[in-house]
């Protein structure tokens, strides 16, 4: 069964200097219990996304068109409109959407976020914060909130977890904030995670700590996964299911075979080839070929294919038409023109 | 922290010291006698009697000493124009009349402005948000003298809903409040919106609701708890402000409060009851300035003092 479906999904931000499109037309289906990875460059839309799916959305920030199902039941449905002004009407559609998961946030789906130092509210304790969700949601006593949050903290990896819930974010360091709220979000057992790289704030030990005790979850309470990051080694020792997304769009998906063994994309070769890798004997980081060049403007995307500016294998079709999803097989597609039959036999003819 | 109390209280302590030597050299500096007015019906011998049983005949220093002997002892001694009337009883008069009015224009500010601030942030561009800044915008630079008189001839003379001056029935209050609380209205709103958009668009929200918290905990919790430091920022001196008496709304309603006793001191020139209340309004001052720096910490942790 599915847990999450999210079908064409398109969002924008309207801002000063014009409409920012940072997700164009993204479909993805979450199997229950599988942990997939969502992968790409900073500035592909990857938070963006998901925060378009929990109604997360900046004051700015509408989603244009798409349908949400979350364990069968349809949450949202935006059909396509003439055009993507009517900000009346998408605001009332983007209120309702929210109201709508005020019941599912924290309960049923968890979230955590990238930026530990400006998540925790400022001004309340780290227990507060831990129990407000406890306590709307199990109803449980200070008491019993207090044991499971310092239960929650020791499996998270820190330490002096019952002096911690009377603290204040600013006298915990930012790996341990992060913690806090990966606890946080973990505490109400949520059938599916969503954790926006998770661990860029931690180091590898804690890092390799937190992602074990998510699989462990995953196993123990049958929670599904949805695991921003932009760390391939991540995801190789965790997914079961890959997206790789650019400029807005996916532009491949599938199992981890198809994307470590497969790939069929020429993105996914440029971000397979700049993995950072860790040199045995030097002790030293070291980044294979990164990929020149940037992500494209996502207030004026490209006509054509997203990443046409920078591909190497560009061809003049790449740049005035957008390629199409090709399916592959059963789990793996691409968003080539590469991965198109016609086009590679006409290649090979000329 | 209690440490920093106490040195706020010595320092408080230090400052009214100083404040009450100023205030009696300035005073003192003055040309004129307290009973100039009176002096041609009266003997030369009654005027020197007169003096010398309030001192007024010794030297300056002398009576600076004697001044700040008594005062220690919390005694302003006896006013000058009321024979016989100590100045702290005098002040303890006025002072029921004006803290009933300042505090009631501070439950009226505070929840008027607040409600306003929060609501408007809510829905900016909305025709609430419209009306706060117009009301900001007007009570910011309407004198409270000419609110006053309006409030007077519209509802006192002409609809007589309540009584034009004094303060004696709870009707009384409607005017001299709402003549006291525009100004500070106006400055609430707008501090209270500021701060409201600005915590509404924190990260921190973001996860509130990713928590599952409903839409009023969100606001009324996470996000005004954060908005609410500039607005004590501001209550704090608004309170002193309330509580030293408005000369203008007590003088115009005829409230018998310590803002018009301080305007017939000075026209009276009766120094011991002048001196006196402006070391009481030190004390309103720094007094409440400690409490609004306790009520910061009680908010907001980070604050640390040391
Ligand atoms: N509130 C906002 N207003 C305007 N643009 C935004 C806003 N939030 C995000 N964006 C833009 O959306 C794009 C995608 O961002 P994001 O989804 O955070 O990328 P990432 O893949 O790194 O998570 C970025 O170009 C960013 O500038
Ligand atoms: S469609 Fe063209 S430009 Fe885009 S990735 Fe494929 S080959 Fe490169
Ligand atoms: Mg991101």
């Amino acid at each position: 069964m599915h847990i999450l479906e999210v079908e064409h999904l398109r969002s924008f931000f309207t801002t000063d200097n014009g409409v920012v499109k940072p997700v164009r037309d993204v479909s993805f289906k979450l199997e229950s219990g599988e942990i997939l990875g969502i992968v790409g460059e900073s500035g592909s839309g990857k938070s963006v996304t998901m925060f378009s799916v929990m109604g997360l959305l900046a004051k700015n920030g509408y989603v244009g068109q798409g349908r949400v199902v979350f364990e069968g039941k349809e949450l949202l449905h935006i059909q396509p409109g003439e055009d993507w002004v009517d900000l009346r009407a998408l605001k009332e559609q983007k209120e309702e959407y929210e109201k709508k998961l005020e019941d599912i946030r924290g309960k049923d789906i968890g979230m955590i976020f990238q930026d530990p130092m400006t998540y925790l509210n400022p001004i309340l304790t780290i227990g507060f914060q831990m129990s407000e969700g406890l306590k709307r949601y199990f109803h449980l006593s200070n008491e019993e909130c207090r044991k499971r949050n310092i239960e929650m903290l020791e499996m998270v990896g820190i330490t002096n977890a019952e002096k911690r819930l009377s603290q204040y974010p600013f006298e915990l360091s930012g790996g341990m904030r992060q913690r806090v709220m990966i606890a946080m979000a973990l505490n109400a057992r949520p059938k599916l995670l969503i954790a926006d790289e998770p661990t860029t704030a931690l180091d590898v030990t804690i890092q390799a700590q937190i992602l074990e005790l998510m699989q462990e979850l995953k196993e123990k309470i049958g929670m599904s996964i949805i695991l921003i990051t932009h760390d391939l080694g991540v995801v190789a020792s965790m997914c079961t299911h890959v997206i790789i997304m650019y400029g807005g769009q996916i532009m491949e998906e599938g199992s981890d075979m198809d994307i470590f063994y497969h790939s069929r994309h020429p993105y996914t070769e440029g971000l397979l080839n700049s993995v950072t890798t860790y040199d045995e004997k030097t002790k030293a980081k070291r980044r294979l070929e990164p990929i020149e060049g940037s992500p494209p403007d996502l207030r004026k995307p490209p006509i054509g294919c997203a990443f046409v500016d920078r591909c190497k294998y560009a061809m003049k079709l790449c740049k005035e038409h957008e390629p199409p999803v090709m399916q592959l097989s059963d789990t793996h597609s691409c968003k080539c023109w590469l991965c198109n039959p016609e086009v590679t036999a006409l290649k090979e003819g000329k | 922290m209690v440490k920093y109390v106490l040195k706020r209280i010595v320092m408080g302590m230090l400052a009214i010291f100083i404040l009450a030597s100023v205030a009696f050299f300035m005073i003192h500096a003055v040309p004129g006698g307290p009973f100039d007015a009176d002096s041609t019906e009266m003997s030369e011998e009654a005027y020197r009697n007169l003096e010398a049983k309030y001192g007024i005949d010794q030297p300056l220093y002398k009576q600076y000493w004697m001044y700040m002997t008594n005062l220690l002892h919390g005694d302003f001694g006896e006013s000058l124009q009321y024979t016989g009337t100590s100045v702290a009883d005098l002040i303890g008069r006025g002072i029921g009349a004006t803290a009933r009015l300042a505090l009631c224009a501070l439950i009226f500010s505070v929840v008027v402005g607040l409600t306003l601030g929060i609501s408007a942030s809510l829905r900016p561009d909305s025709g609430l948000d419209r009306f706060c800044t117009a009301l900001s915008t007007i009570g910011v630079s309407l004198p409270n003298y000419v609110v006053a008189i309006i409030l007077m001839f519209v509802f006192a003379l002409k609809l007589k809903w309540v009584p034009v001056t004094g303060l004696d029935s709870y009707k009384c209050y409607f005017l001299p409040v709402i003549a006291l609380s525009l100004n500070p209205i106006a400055h609430l709103t707008k501090l209270t919106k500021t701060s409201m958009i600005d915590a509404l668009n924190q990260d921190y929200i973001v996860l509130a609701k990713a928590k599952g918290m409903k839409k009023f905990r969100v606001v009324c919790l996470h996000a005004l708890k954060n908005a609410l430091l500039p607005v004590v920022t501001y209550v704090g001196p608004l309170i002193s402000s309330l509580m030293i008496g408005s000369f203008v709304v007590e003088n115009m309603f005829t409230i018998p409060g310590i803002g018009k006793m301080l305007a017939t001191s000075i026209t009276m020139r009766d120094y011991t009851t002048l001196t006196g209340m402006v070391i009481f309004y030190g004390v309103t001052v720094i007094v409440i300035g400690i409490i609004v720096d306790l009520v910061y910490v009680l908010i907001d942790p980070r604050v640390k003092y040391d």
